[in-house]
């Protein structure tokens, strides 16, 4: 069986109304249950740190890489200038003119 | 629904406050929802009021830490309705003051009180319960066809073909000739 979805929406508005009205729900007193369920929430989610004390634990980490990539960064040049002098073959004049240009 | 998906996000990830805060909006949004279908299913007030927090305490323990968190993938009312069904429906089955039935809605849905309304409860009675529960959810609670098919965990062409079949009915009765004739 095939529909088309316009008709779902057709439905006279009198008739709709009619149907809203007869399903009204009666007024309901809900202080109570208000009061109790929302308790509940905030008992749940009381044991939560605030946001600005998690933050601290992500800053460290960030921090530690940032710290971790400077330092590496840094030994760079001086292991690169170093590379002749520790390659395992005997130095030569160019490896005098590289030392002698850092 | 898009609004609905931020707060649960805060009620999943937020501080306590934001996340409390978050919860009540939720609450103060749907409860009237929930009660209206816990009407449906359980003749009175209190009993309505019973599943209003078994459905609210079951939304809240999705949430960490007691539960693992919320996804929402539909309106968060295709989520509360089945949730406040069942809760009606194990309430009246428990509870000696109502009587047994296998039928998912009460035949003693409420009565209209004014006269072109009147004769809509008769009518909607002499639909069969699964054709009236779409019905229902489709013009009474505003539900997108989608968001039904999700409640009532059905496929979407069987929410269709229902609702085809109630609107037919529900057109050609003598009742509603009666409610649009001028």
């Amino acid at each position: 069986m095939t529909h088309n979805d316009d008709e779902f929406e057709e439905l006279p508005e009198a008739l709709v109304e009619a149907l809203k009205s007869a399903n009204e729900a009666v007024p309901l007193i809900t202080a109570r249950v208000d009061r109790e369920v929302l308790k509940m929430a905030r008992e749940q989610f009381a044991g939560r740190k605030p946001a600005w004390r998690r933050r601290p634990a992500w800053a460290a980490v960030a921090a530690t890489v940032l710290i971790t990539i400077f330092v590496v960064q840094l030994d760079q040049p001086m292991q690169q200038a170093n590379l002749p002098m520790r390659a395992a073959r005997p130095a030569d004049i160019s490896d005098v003119l590289t030392l002698a240009r850092e | 629904m898009n609004d609905d998906v931020h707060l649960v996000e805060i009620c999943n990830h937020g501080d306590a406050r934001d996340a409390a805060n978050a919860f009540e909006t939720l609450y103060k949004r749907h409860k009237d929802f929930v009660i209206r279908v816990a009407l449906r299913f359980v003749p009175d007030n209190d009993s309505a009021l019973d599943v209003l927090q078994e459905t609210f305490t079951y939304l809240l323990r999705k949430f960490p830490p007691i539960g693992p968190g919320l996804t929402l993938t539909a309106s968060l009312t295709s989520l509360l309705y089945p949730v406040a069904k069942n809760s009606a429906l194990t309430l009246r089955r428990k509870s000696d003051r109502f009587p047994h039935s296998d039928d998912v809605l009460p035949d003693d849905l409420p009565t209209a009180t004014n006269d072109g309304a009147s004769d809509i409860p008769v009518l909607l009675r002499g639909l069969p319960v699964e054709r009236r529960e779409v019905l229902v959810l489709r013009f009474i609670d505003d539900l997108s066809l989608q968001d039904i098919a999700t409640a009532l965990n059905i496929p979407l062409g069987t929410v269709k073909s229902r609702l085809h079949l109630a609107l037919k009915t529900l057109r050609e009765s003598p009742e509603a000739k009666k409610l649009l004739s001028p």
